[in-house]
Protein backbone atom coordinates (compact mmCIF):
# COMPACT_ATOMS: atom_id res chain seq x y z
CA UNK A 1 0.00 0.00 0.00
CA UNK A 2 1.45 3.25 -1.13
CA UNK A 3 0.17 6.47 -0.46
CA UNK A 4 0.52 9.50 -3.10
CA UNK A 5 -0.83 12.86 -3.91
CA UNK A 6 -1.77 14.37 -7.50
CA UNK A 7 -4.52 16.43 -8.34
CA UNK A 8 -5.35 17.19 -4.90
CA UNK A 9 -6.31 14.16 -4.50
CA UNK A 10 -4.65 11.71 -1.83
CA UNK A 11 -4.45 8.22 -3.53
CA UNK A 12 -3.79 5.34 -1.62
CA UNK A 13 -2.85 2.37 -4.17
CA UNK A 14 -2.00 -1.37 -3.79
CA UNK A 15 0.56 -0.97 -6.89
CA UNK A 16 3.31 1.36 -6.37
CA UNK A 17 3.29 3.99 -8.03
CA UNK A 18 6.49 5.61 -8.60
CA UNK A 19 5.57 7.67 -11.14
CA UNK A 20 3.63 9.95 -8.53
CA UNK A 21 4.60 11.99 -5.68
CA UNK A 22 4.61 10.61 -2.40
CA UNK A 23 1.73 11.96 -0.32
CA UNK A 24 3.59 14.66 2.03
CA UNK A 25 2.15 12.74 5.31
CA UNK A 26 0.62 9.60 5.92
CA UNK A 27 -3.40 9.49 4.60
CA UNK A 28 -5.87 8.65 7.09
CA UNK A 29 -9.21 8.32 4.98
CA UNK A 30 -7.85 8.17 1.09
CA UNK A 31 -9.53 10.74 -2.02
CA UNK A 32 -9.17 8.06 -4.48
CA UNK A 33 -8.22 4.25 -3.92
CA UNK A 34 -6.64 1.99 -6.44
CA UNK A 35 -7.12 -1.73 -6.17
CA UNK A 36 -6.36 -4.78 -7.76
CA UNK A 37 -9.60 -6.23 -8.10
CA UNK A 38 -11.72 -8.14 -11.43
CA UNK A 39 -12.83 -6.15 -13.40
CA UNK A 40 -16.67 -6.75 -14.41
CA UNK A 41 -17.23 -8.42 -17.93
CA UNK A 42 -20.77 -8.44 -17.89
CA UNK A 43 -22.34 -5.52 -20.98
CA UNK A 44 -25.95 -5.14 -19.34
CA UNK A 45 -26.52 -1.06 -18.41
CA UNK A 46 -22.89 -0.96 -20.01
CA UNK A 47 -22.70 2.13 -23.19
CA UNK A 48 -19.76 1.48 -25.57
CA UNK A 49 -17.87 4.84 -26.37
CA UNK A 50 -15.64 2.72 -28.46
CA UNK A 51 -14.20 -0.71 -29.33
CA UNK A 52 -12.37 -1.06 -25.74
CA UNK A 53 -14.10 1.74 -23.32
CA UNK A 54 -17.46 1.93 -21.94
CA UNK A 55 -19.69 3.94 -19.58
CA UNK A 56 -22.55 2.79 -17.26
CA UNK A 57 -25.41 5.39 -16.39
CA UNK A 58 -23.99 6.12 -13.19
CA UNK A 59 -21.15 7.21 -14.66
CA UNK A 60 -19.00 4.24 -14.18
CA UNK A 61 -16.16 3.92 -16.42
CA UNK A 62 -14.75 0.68 -17.75
CA UNK A 63 -11.47 0.11 -20.69
CA UNK A 64 -9.44 -2.50 -21.94
CA UNK A 65 -5.65 -1.87 -22.93
CA UNK A 66 -5.76 -5.59 -24.64
CA UNK A 67 -3.03 -8.08 -23.17
CA UNK A 68 -2.50 -4.87 -20.82
CA UNK A 69 -5.15 -4.44 -18.27
CA UNK A 70 -8.49 -3.80 -17.83
CA UNK A 71 -9.74 -0.89 -15.06
CA UNK A 72 -12.95 -0.11 -14.17
CA UNK A 73 -13.28 3.60 -12.35
CA UNK A 74 -16.30 3.96 -10.04
CA UNK A 75 -17.52 7.61 -7.70
CA UNK A 76 -14.19 9.06 -9.18
CA UNK A 77 -12.94 7.69 -6.24
CA UNK A 78 -12.66 3.94 -6.99
CA UNK A 79 -10.29 2.68 -9.57
CA UNK A 80 -10.03 -1.26 -9.87
CA UNK A 81 -6.95 -2.62 -12.26
CA UNK A 82 -6.75 -6.33 -13.17
CA UNK A 83 -3.55 -6.67 -15.07
CA UNK A 84 -3.47 -9.25 -18.08
CA UNK A 85 -1.54 -12.21 -17.75
CA UNK A 86 1.82 -11.83 -17.91
CA UNK A 87 1.28 -8.12 -18.30
CA UNK A 88 4.07 -6.23 -16.50
CA UNK A 89 3.31 -3.41 -14.12
CA UNK A 90 5.38 -0.84 -15.75
CA UNK A 91 2.41 -1.30 -18.78
CA UNK A 92 -0.08 -1.27 -16.66
CA UNK A 93 0.83 1.82 -14.74
CA UNK A 94 1.01 3.87 -18.12
CA UNK A 95 -2.34 3.25 -19.13
CA UNK A 96 -3.49 3.70 -15.54
CA UNK A 97 -2.28 6.95 -14.71
CA UNK A 98 -3.76 8.10 -18.16
CA UNK A 99 -7.02 7.09 -19.34
CA UNK A 100 -8.22 5.56 -16.25
CA UNK A 101 -6.71 8.48 -13.86
CA UNK A 102 -8.57 10.25 -16.47
CA UNK A 103 -11.69 9.13 -15.97
CA UNK A 104 -11.80 9.24 -11.93
CA UNK A 105 -10.87 13.03 -12.62
CA UNK A 106 -13.88 13.36 -15.11
CA UNK A 107 -16.72 11.59 -12.81
CA UNK A 108 -15.28 14.24 -9.85
CA UNK A 109 -16.55 16.69 -12.05
CA UNK A 110 -12.76 18.31 -13.60
CA UNK A 111 -12.16 20.28 -16.73
CA UNK A 112 -8.95 18.23 -18.73
CA UNK A 113 -6.98 19.42 -20.94
CA UNK A 114 -4.52 16.92 -23.46
CA UNK A 115 -1.21 18.74 -22.93
CA UNK A 116 1.15 19.50 -20.08
CA UNK A 117 1.41 22.21 -17.55
CA UNK A 118 4.83 24.11 -16.96
CA UNK A 119 5.58 26.94 -14.23
CA UNK A 120 6.47 29.78 -15.40
CA UNK A 121 7.03 33.02 -13.30
CA UNK A 122 4.45 32.25 -10.79
CA UNK A 123 2.01 31.11 -13.20
CA UNK A 124 1.51 28.06 -15.69
CA UNK A 125 2.15 27.76 -19.60
CA UNK A 126 -0.14 24.72 -20.49
CA UNK A 127 1.10 23.41 -24.44
CA UNK A 128 -1.77 21.23 -26.02
CA UNK A 129 -1.96 20.33 -29.29
CA UNK A 130 -1.99 16.77 -31.10
CA UNK A 131 -0.08 13.16 -30.46
CA UNK A 132 3.94 13.50 -31.22
CA UNK A 133 3.98 17.52 -32.00
CA UNK A 134 6.31 17.76 -29.01
CA UNK A 135 4.50 18.59 -26.14
CA UNK A 136 6.61 16.35 -23.45
CA UNK A 137 10.06 17.07 -25.30
CA UNK A 138 9.46 21.04 -24.53
CA UNK A 139 8.17 20.67 -21.46
CA UNK A 140 11.72 18.92 -20.92
CA UNK A 141 13.10 21.67 -22.28
CA UNK A 142 11.64 23.99 -19.93
CA UNK A 143 12.47 21.67 -17.31
CA UNK A 144 16.12 21.93 -18.06
CA UNK A 145 16.11 25.61 -18.09
CA UNK A 146 14.91 25.15 -13.86
CA UNK A 147 11.35 25.36 -14.97
CA UNK A 148 9.02 23.36 -12.61
CA UNK A 149 6.27 20.89 -14.04
CA UNK A 150 3.05 20.60 -12.73
CA UNK A 151 1.97 17.86 -15.29
CA UNK A 152 2.02 15.87 -18.06
CA UNK A 153 -0.40 14.62 -20.42
CA UNK A 154 -3.55 15.73 -18.26
CA UNK A 155 -3.81 18.81 -17.00
CA UNK A 156 -7.07 19.19 -14.31
CA UNK A 157 -7.96 22.57 -14.80
CA UNK A 158 -10.04 24.52 -12.00
CA UNK A 159 -12.92 26.56 -12.55
CA UNK A 160 -10.94 29.19 -11.31
CA UNK A 161 -8.57 28.71 -13.89
CA UNK A 162 -5.85 26.83 -11.90
CA UNK A 163 -4.12 23.87 -13.13
CA UNK A 164 -3.51 21.73 -10.62
CA UNK A 165 -0.22 19.33 -9.82
CA UNK A 166 -0.60 16.02 -11.13
CA UNK A 167 1.50 13.61 -13.06
CA UNK A 168 4.52 15.33 -13.72
CA UNK A 169 7.06 12.12 -15.15
CA UNK A 170 7.53 13.37 -18.77
CA UNK A 171 7.52 10.67 -21.13
CA UNK A 172 10.13 10.83 -24.05
CA UNK A 173 11.77 9.08 -26.68
CA UNK A 174 15.29 8.74 -26.93
CA UNK A 175 15.49 11.03 -30.31
CA UNK A 176 14.16 13.56 -28.04
CA UNK A 177 15.97 12.59 -25.19
CA UNK A 178 19.26 12.80 -27.89
CA UNK A 179 18.00 16.34 -28.90
CA UNK A 180 17.30 17.37 -24.84
CA UNK A 181 21.17 15.82 -24.64
CA UNK A 182 19.98 13.85 -21.85
CA UNK A 183 20.92 10.10 -21.15
CA UNK A 184 18.43 7.62 -22.25
CA UNK A 185 20.71 4.90 -20.21
CA UNK A 186 19.76 6.18 -16.45
CA UNK A 187 15.96 6.37 -17.57
CA UNK A 188 13.07 3.13 -16.97
CA UNK A 189 11.38 2.53 -20.15
CA UNK A 190 7.70 3.40 -19.93
CA UNK A 191 7.14 -0.13 -21.75
CA UNK A 192 9.34 -3.05 -21.85
CA UNK A 193 10.33 -2.90 -25.51
CA UNK A 194 10.05 0.98 -26.32
CA UNK A 195 12.50 3.69 -26.74
CA UNK A 196 10.76 5.75 -24.55
CA UNK A 197 11.34 6.48 -21.71
CA UNK A 198 10.03 8.29 -18.10
CA UNK A 199 11.79 11.62 -17.21
CA UNK A 200 10.75 11.76 -13.56
CA UNK A 201 11.07 16.12 -12.69
CA UNK A 202 12.14 15.65 -9.45
CA UNK A 203 13.00 18.57 -7.54
CA UNK A 204 11.23 19.90 -10.55
CA UNK A 205 7.63 19.19 -9.58
CA UNK A 206 5.38 22.19 -8.76
CA UNK A 207 3.18 20.42 -6.55
CA UNK A 208 1.18 23.60 -5.95
CA UNK A 209 -1.44 25.05 -8.35
CA UNK A 210 -0.94 27.81 -10.67
CA UNK A 211 -3.11 30.20 -12.60
CA UNK A 212 -2.93 29.10 -16.03
CA UNK A 213 -1.46 32.19 -17.94
CA UNK A 214 -0.68 31.11 -21.06
CA UNK A 215 -2.38 28.14 -23.50
CA UNK A 216 -0.35 27.42 -26.36
CA UNK A 217 -1.95 25.02 -29.17
CA UNK A 218 1.32 23.58 -31.16
CA UNK A 219 0.67 22.59 -34.60
CA UNK A 220 3.28 21.42 -37.75
CA UNK A 221 3.71 23.80 -40.33
CA UNK A 222 5.43 23.62 -43.78
CA UNK A 223 7.09 27.12 -43.34
CA UNK A 224 10.59 27.82 -41.45
CA UNK A 225 10.42 28.75 -38.18
CA UNK A 226 8.07 29.00 -35.35
CA UNK A 227 4.92 31.71 -35.36
CA UNK A 228 2.88 32.64 -32.29
CA UNK A 229 -0.42 34.12 -33.58
CA UNK A 230 -2.98 34.90 -30.43
CA UNK A 231 -6.39 33.71 -30.70
CA UNK A 232 -9.32 35.80 -29.41
CA UNK A 233 -13.15 34.74 -28.62
CA UNK A 234 -14.48 32.15 -30.78
CA UNK A 235 -11.16 30.69 -31.67
CA UNK A 236 -9.52 30.47 -28.51
CA UNK A 237 -12.82 28.97 -26.89
CA UNK A 238 -12.37 26.30 -29.91
CA UNK A 239 -8.95 25.47 -29.29
CA UNK A 240 -9.24 24.69 -25.49
CA UNK A 241 -12.74 22.45 -26.44
CA UNK A 242 -10.89 20.98 -28.98
CA UNK A 243 -7.81 19.94 -27.10
CA UNK A 244 -9.73 18.50 -24.46
CA UNK A 245 -8.59 15.24 -22.84
CA UNK A 246 -10.55 12.34 -24.46
CA UNK A 247 -13.32 14.43 -25.44
CA UNK A 248 -15.49 11.37 -26.32
CA UNK A 249 -15.67 10.12 -22.72
CA UNK A 250 -16.41 13.25 -21.73
CA UNK A 251 -19.47 12.70 -24.77
CA UNK A 252 -19.92 9.66 -23.06
CA UNK A 253 -20.26 10.86 -19.90
CA UNK A 254 -22.82 13.46 -20.43
CA UNK A 255 -20.55 15.93 -19.59
CA UNK A 256 -20.13 18.12 -22.49
CA UNK A 257 -22.13 21.12 -21.69
CA UNK A 258 -19.85 21.67 -18.57
CA UNK A 259 -16.87 20.94 -20.63
CA UNK A 260 -17.88 23.38 -23.32
CA UNK A 261 -18.10 26.30 -19.92
CA UNK A 262 -14.92 25.45 -18.85
CA UNK A 263 -13.35 25.83 -21.69
CA UNK A 264 -14.87 29.34 -22.29
CA UNK A 265 -14.10 30.46 -19.17
CA UNK A 266 -10.72 29.43 -19.27
CA UNK A 267 -10.62 31.56 -22.77
CA UNK A 268 -11.65 34.07 -20.91
CA UNK A 269 -8.73 34.03 -18.19
CA UNK A 270 -5.70 32.69 -20.10
CA UNK A 271 -3.93 34.12 -23.15
CA UNK A 272 -4.76 31.20 -26.20
CA UNK A 273 -2.18 31.21 -28.69
CA UNK A 274 -1.53 28.98 -31.59
CA UNK A 275 1.86 28.00 -32.57
CA UNK A 276 3.30 26.49 -35.84
CA UNK A 277 6.18 25.25 -35.72
CA UNK A 278 8.54 23.75 -38.52
CA UNK A 279 8.33 19.82 -39.53
CA UNK A 280 11.79 19.28 -39.96
CA UNK A 281 14.98 20.69 -38.42
CA UNK A 282 13.73 23.11 -35.73
CA UNK A 283 15.11 23.96 -32.98
CA UNK A 284 13.80 22.81 -29.95
CA UNK A 285 15.62 25.96 -27.77
CA UNK A 286 14.22 28.33 -30.36
CA UNK A 287 10.58 27.53 -29.83
CA UNK A 288 11.36 27.56 -26.34
CA UNK A 289 12.87 31.14 -26.73
CA UNK A 290 9.83 32.04 -28.80
CA UNK A 291 7.52 31.29 -26.15
CA UNK A 292 9.16 33.13 -23.17
CA UNK A 293 9.43 35.92 -25.51
CA UNK A 294 5.45 35.59 -25.89
CA UNK A 295 5.01 35.10 -22.25
CA UNK A 296 7.54 38.21 -21.48
CA UNK A 297 5.67 40.34 -24.18
CA UNK A 298 2.04 40.46 -23.30
CA UNK A 299 1.46 39.76 -19.92
CA UNK B 1 -24.65 -0.88 -47.03
CA UNK B 2 -22.57 0.70 -43.87
CA UNK B 3 -19.02 0.84 -43.75
CA UNK B 4 -16.42 2.79 -44.60
CA UNK B 5 -14.83 4.31 -48.67
CA UNK B 6 -11.50 3.51 -48.49
CA UNK B 7 -8.81 5.31 -51.82
CA UNK B 8 -6.10 2.73 -51.42
CA UNK B 9 -2.72 2.92 -53.37
CA UNK B 10 0.87 2.52 -53.06
CA UNK B 11 2.27 5.94 -52.70
CA UNK B 12 2.65 8.05 -55.59
CA UNK B 13 -0.05 6.13 -57.32
CA UNK B 14 -2.57 9.06 -58.01
CA UNK B 15 -4.42 8.94 -54.50
CA UNK B 16 -3.80 12.87 -54.28
CA UNK B 17 -5.05 13.53 -57.76
CA UNK B 18 -7.97 11.35 -57.50
CA UNK B 19 -8.98 13.03 -53.58
CA UNK B 20 -8.50 16.53 -55.44
CA UNK B 21 -11.17 15.87 -58.19
CA UNK B 22 -13.29 13.99 -55.87
CA UNK B 23 -13.35 17.67 -53.16
CA UNK B 24 -13.38 19.34 -56.16
CA UNK B 25 -16.34 18.08 -57.46
CA UNK B 26 -18.03 17.78 -53.73
CA UNK B 27 -17.60 21.47 -53.64
CA UNK B 28 -17.98 22.22 -57.56
CA UNK B 29 -16.80 25.94 -56.33
CA UNK B 30 -15.64 28.52 -58.70
CA UNK B 31 -12.10 28.35 -57.68
CA UNK B 32 -10.62 25.38 -57.40
CA UNK B 33 -10.15 24.08 -53.65
CA UNK B 34 -7.17 24.66 -51.46
CA UNK B 35 -5.23 21.81 -51.35
CA UNK B 36 -4.85 21.67 -47.83
CA UNK B 37 -8.52 21.66 -47.75
CA UNK B 38 -8.83 18.29 -49.72
CA UNK B 39 -10.63 17.30 -46.36
CA UNK B 40 -12.48 13.75 -48.02
CA UNK B 41 -11.80 12.14 -44.40
CA UNK B 42 -8.70 11.42 -42.16
CA UNK B 43 -6.08 8.82 -43.38
CA UNK B 44 -6.33 4.99 -42.03
CA UNK B 45 -3.04 5.75 -40.18
CA UNK B 46 -3.98 9.02 -38.39
CA UNK B 47 -3.02 8.76 -34.87
CA UNK B 48 -6.12 11.31 -34.39
CA UNK B 49 -8.73 8.61 -35.52
CA UNK B 50 -7.26 6.09 -33.80
CA UNK B 51 -6.29 7.38 -30.40
CA UNK B 52 -9.84 8.93 -30.69
CA UNK B 53 -11.73 5.76 -31.12
CA UNK B 54 -9.65 3.48 -28.93
CA UNK B 55 -9.10 5.65 -25.85
CA UNK B 56 -5.73 5.53 -25.02
CA UNK B 57 -2.70 7.27 -27.18
CA UNK B 58 -1.19 5.12 -29.81
CA UNK B 59 2.01 6.78 -28.67
CA UNK B 60 2.03 4.47 -25.67
CA UNK B 61 1.50 1.33 -27.38
CA UNK B 62 4.31 -0.95 -30.05
CA UNK B 63 3.76 -1.42 -33.65
CA UNK B 64 2.32 -4.70 -33.28
CA UNK B 65 -0.32 -3.73 -30.33
CA UNK B 66 -1.41 -1.00 -33.10
CA UNK B 67 -1.88 -3.18 -36.13
CA UNK B 68 -3.47 -5.97 -33.82
CA UNK B 69 -6.36 -2.83 -32.65
CA UNK B 70 -6.58 -1.33 -36.05
CA UNK B 71 -9.47 -3.54 -37.52
CA UNK B 72 -11.33 -3.04 -34.13
CA UNK B 73 -10.95 1.02 -34.95
CA UNK B 74 -12.58 0.89 -38.22
CA UNK B 75 -15.33 -1.53 -37.49
CA UNK B 76 -15.90 0.43 -34.69
CA UNK B 77 -15.90 3.71 -36.93
CA UNK B 78 -17.72 2.06 -39.58
CA UNK B 79 -20.46 0.80 -37.35
CA UNK B 80 -20.87 3.92 -35.34
CA UNK B 81 -21.29 5.89 -38.43
CA UNK B 82 -18.70 8.08 -36.79
CA UNK B 83 -16.93 8.85 -40.05
CA UNK B 84 -18.21 10.67 -43.48
CA UNK B 85 -16.08 11.30 -46.47
CA UNK B 86 -13.49 8.46 -47.92
CA UNK B 87 -10.25 7.92 -46.20
CA UNK B 88 -6.93 7.24 -47.83
CA UNK B 89 -4.52 4.37 -47.37
CA UNK B 90 -1.55 2.97 -48.33
CA UNK B 91 -1.50 0.25 -45.99
CA UNK B 92 -1.24 -3.16 -47.75
CA UNK B 93 -4.11 -5.00 -47.46
CA UNK B 94 -2.85 -8.00 -44.65
CA UNK B 95 -4.15 -10.46 -42.09
CA UNK B 96 -2.91 -9.83 -38.69
CA UNK B 97 -3.56 -12.53 -36.63
CA UNK B 98 -5.88 -13.67 -39.25
CA UNK B 99 -8.36 -10.64 -39.24
CA UNK B 100 -7.85 -8.23 -42.24
CA UNK B 101 -6.70 -4.90 -41.39
CA UNK B 102 -10.01 -3.85 -43.11
CA UNK B 103 -12.55 -5.99 -43.17
CA UNK B 104 -15.66 -6.26 -44.90
CA UNK B 105 -17.92 -5.25 -41.78
CA UNK B 106 -15.23 -1.89 -41.81
CA UNK B 107 -15.44 -1.72 -45.22
CA UNK B 108 -18.07 -0.48 -48.37
CA UNK B 109 -15.49 -0.48 -51.15
CA UNK B 110 -12.31 0.69 -52.11
CA UNK B 111 -11.16 2.77 -55.03
CA UNK B 112 -7.48 1.26 -55.57
CA UNK B 113 -5.49 3.41 -57.69
CA UNK B 114 -2.39 1.82 -59.41
CA UNK B 115 0.46 3.34 -61.88
CA UNK B 116 2.83 1.66 -63.68
CA UNK B 117 5.76 0.63 -61.37
CA UNK B 118 8.48 2.14 -63.93
CA UNK B 119 6.92 5.50 -63.25
CA UNK B 120 6.43 4.89 -59.02
CA UNK B 121 10.35 4.73 -58.71
CA UNK B 122 11.61 7.70 -59.73
CA UNK B 123 8.50 9.46 -58.03
CA UNK B 124 9.10 7.69 -54.92
CA UNK B 125 12.82 8.81 -55.13
CA UNK B 126 12.21 12.24 -55.25
CA UNK B 127 9.42 12.46 -52.41
CA UNK B 128 11.57 10.39 -50.12
CA UNK B 129 14.80 12.23 -51.03
CA UNK B 130 16.76 9.30 -52.02
CA UNK B 131 18.12 7.57 -55.21
CA UNK B 132 15.88 5.85 -57.44
CA UNK B 133 18.31 2.37 -56.80
CA UNK B 134 16.70 2.82 -53.49
CA UNK B 135 13.76 3.54 -54.30
CA UNK B 136 13.12 0.20 -56.50
CA UNK B 137 14.62 -1.42 -54.03
CA UNK B 138 12.01 -0.39 -51.20
CA UNK B 139 9.52 -1.35 -53.64
CA UNK B 140 10.60 -4.78 -53.92
CA UNK B 141 10.85 -5.07 -49.77
CA UNK B 142 8.17 -7.24 -48.43
CA UNK B 143 9.14 -5.35 -45.07
CA UNK B 144 9.02 -1.94 -46.31
CA UNK B 145 6.97 0.41 -44.28
CA UNK B 146 6.17 3.80 -43.84
CA UNK B 147 6.36 5.83 -40.38
CA UNK B 148 8.64 3.10 -38.95
CA UNK B 149 8.64 4.10 -35.50
CA UNK B 150 11.32 3.19 -33.32
CA UNK B 151 13.42 5.69 -31.57
CA UNK B 152 10.81 8.42 -32.33
CA UNK B 153 7.54 9.10 -32.75
CA UNK B 154 6.07 9.77 -36.49
CA UNK B 155 2.73 12.14 -36.62
CA UNK B 156 1.08 8.45 -38.06
CA UNK B 157 1.26 5.12 -36.95
CA UNK B 158 3.65 2.64 -38.98
CA UNK B 159 1.80 1.56 -42.59
CA UNK B 160 3.27 -1.48 -43.55
CA UNK B 161 3.61 -1.77 -47.38
CA UNK B 162 5.34 -4.92 -48.33
CA UNK B 163 6.08 -4.78 -52.25
CA UNK B 164 4.78 -3.08 -54.57
CA UNK B 165 3.26 -6.21 -56.57
CA UNK B 166 2.43 -7.20 -53.13
CA UNK B 167 0.51 -4.23 -52.28
CA UNK B 168 -1.94 -4.95 -55.72
CA UNK B 169 -2.13 -8.25 -55.01
CA UNK B 170 -2.95 -8.27 -51.48
CA UNK B 171 -5.89 -5.63 -52.04
CA UNK B 172 -7.21 -6.87 -55.76
CA UNK B 173 -7.25 -10.48 -53.50
CA UNK B 174 -8.58 -8.90 -50.49
CA UNK B 175 -12.62 -9.93 -51.02
CA UNK B 176 -13.15 -6.13 -50.62
CA UNK B 177 -15.33 -4.86 -53.48
CA UNK B 178 -12.79 -2.88 -55.63
CA UNK B 179 -12.63 0.06 -58.43
CA UNK B 180 -9.78 -0.28 -59.77
CA UNK B 181 -8.37 3.08 -61.22
CA UNK B 182 -5.25 3.08 -63.50
CA UNK B 183 -2.98 6.72 -63.51
CA UNK B 184 -2.93 5.91 -66.70
CA UNK B 185 -5.99 6.18 -67.68
CA UNK B 186 -6.96 8.72 -65.69
CA UNK B 187 -4.26 10.82 -67.48
CA UNK B 188 -5.96 9.47 -70.86
CA UNK B 189 -9.50 9.41 -70.64
CA UNK B 190 -9.93 11.84 -67.27
CA UNK B 191 -13.51 11.99 -66.57
CA UNK B 192 -14.58 7.69 -67.47
CA UNK B 193 -11.83 7.17 -65.20
CA UNK B 194 -12.91 9.30 -62.48
CA UNK B 195 -16.70 9.03 -63.20
CA UNK B 196 -16.15 5.51 -62.60
CA UNK B 197 -14.88 6.18 -59.09
CA UNK B 198 -17.59 9.16 -58.20
CA UNK B 199 -20.01 6.40 -58.83
CA UNK B 200 -18.50 4.14 -56.69
CA UNK B 201 -18.02 5.79 -53.68
CA UNK B 202 -22.07 6.47 -54.23
CA UNK B 203 -22.12 9.84 -55.66
CA UNK B 204 -24.68 10.63 -58.51
CA UNK B 205 -22.55 11.99 -61.74
CA UNK B 206 -22.81 15.02 -63.23
CA UNK B 207 -21.02 15.54 -66.42
CA UNK B 208 -20.29 19.17 -66.68
CA UNK B 209 -19.54 19.17 -62.97
CA UNK B 210 -17.59 16.57 -63.43
CA UNK B 211 -15.80 18.24 -66.39
CA UNK B 212 -15.21 21.08 -63.68
CA UNK B 213 -13.75 19.06 -61.16
CA UNK B 214 -11.03 17.39 -63.26
CA UNK B 215 -10.26 21.28 -64.79
CA UNK B 216 -9.67 22.63 -61.09
CA UNK B 217 -7.52 19.53 -60.32
CA UNK B 218 -5.31 19.75 -63.55
CA UNK B 219 -1.55 18.88 -63.00
CA UNK B 220 -0.45 22.31 -64.07
CA UNK B 221 -2.93 24.03 -61.50
CA UNK B 222 -2.19 21.56 -58.56
CA UNK B 223 1.73 23.07 -59.50
CA UNK B 224 0.79 26.23 -59.29
CA UNK B 225 -0.81 25.91 -56.07
CA UNK B 226 1.69 24.43 -54.12
CA UNK B 227 4.32 26.74 -55.33
CA UNK B 228 2.14 29.85 -54.03
CA UNK B 229 0.68 28.66 -50.32
CA UNK B 230 2.69 25.02 -49.76
CA UNK B 231 1.45 21.48 -49.73
CA UNK B 232 1.23 20.04 -46.47
CA UNK B 233 1.25 16.62 -47.54
CA UNK B 234 4.97 17.37 -48.88
CA UNK B 235 7.87 15.96 -46.95
CA UNK B 236 9.94 18.46 -45.76
CA UNK B 237 12.85 17.08 -47.55
CA UNK B 238 11.39 16.85 -50.83
CA UNK B 239 11.22 19.59 -53.05
CA UNK B 240 8.00 19.89 -54.21
CA UNK B 241 5.42 17.50 -54.37
CA UNK B 242 3.80 18.00 -57.82
CA UNK B 243 6.83 16.90 -59.65
CA UNK B 244 5.77 15.66 -62.82
CA UNK B 245 2.44 14.03 -62.98
CA UNK B 246 2.77 12.10 -66.27
CA UNK B 247 2.68 8.70 -67.95
CA UNK B 248 5.71 7.02 -69.51
CA UNK B 249 8.43 9.62 -68.05
CA UNK B 250 10.42 6.35 -66.93
CA UNK B 251 11.55 6.06 -70.72
CA UNK B 252 13.83 9.43 -69.64
CA UNK B 253 14.70 8.79 -66.43
CA UNK B 254 15.00 4.98 -65.49
CA UNK B 255 18.38 3.28 -66.83
CA UNK B 256 17.88 -0.29 -69.07
CA UNK B 257 19.10 -2.00 -65.35
CA UNK B 258 16.70 0.00 -63.36
CA UNK B 259 14.03 -0.88 -65.54
CA UNK B 260 15.13 -4.48 -66.05
CA UNK B 261 15.25 -4.81 -62.07
CA UNK B 262 11.49 -3.71 -61.78
CA UNK B 263 10.57 -6.09 -64.37
CA UNK B 264 12.59 -8.96 -62.80
CA UNK B 265 10.84 -7.74 -59.54
CA UNK B 266 7.33 -6.86 -60.59
CA UNK B 267 6.75 -8.64 -64.04
CA UNK B 268 3.81 -10.61 -63.13
CA UNK B 269 1.76 -8.30 -61.70
CA UNK B 270 2.69 -5.52 -64.90
CA UNK B 271 1.59 -8.40 -67.51
CA UNK B 272 -1.82 -8.55 -65.12
CA UNK B 273 -2.35 -4.66 -65.26
CA UNK B 274 -1.22 -4.47 -68.84
CA UNK B 275 1.98 -2.36 -68.41
CA UNK B 276 4.20 -5.58 -69.87
CA UNK B 277 2.73 -7.28 -73.45
CA UNK B 278 2.48 -10.53 -74.10
CA UNK B 279 6.34 -10.84 -74.92
CA UNK B 280 7.18 -9.05 -71.76
CA UNK B 281 8.17 -5.85 -72.77
CA UNK B 282 6.80 -2.49 -71.18
CA UNK B 283 4.19 -0.72 -73.12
Amino acid sequence: MTDHSAYGLAIRSEIDLPELAPAPEPVPAPDLSVVLDAVPRDDAGWTAMGPFAAVAEDGAFRMEVRDVARFHVTGGDRIAVEPAAGADMASVRLFLLGSALGAALMQRGHFLLHGNAVEVDGRCMVCVGPSGIGKSTLAAAFLGRGHRVLSDDVVAVTPEGLALPGVARLKLWRDALERLELDAGALPRVRPTMEKYGLGPGAGYCAEARPIGWVYALRRSNEPGVAIERLRGMEAFMALRDNTYRLRFVDGMGQRPDNLKAAAALAGTARVSRVRRPDAGYEIEALVEALLADMAGGG
Amino acid sequence: MPGLHWLASYPKSGNTWLRTVLRNYVVDGPEPVALDDLGTGAIASARGWIDGVLGFPSADLTPEEIDRLRPDVYRWSAEAGATTGHHKIHDAWRLIDGRPLVDGEATAGAVYVVRNPLDVAPSLASHLSCSVDRAIEHMGDPDYTLSRQGRRMRDQVPQRLGTWSGHVEGWLGSGIPLEVLRYEDMRAEPEAAFARALAFVGLEVEPERLARAVAHSRFERLQAQEAETGFRERPAKASRFFREGRAGGWRETLSDPQVARLVEDHGPVMRRLGYLDETGAPV
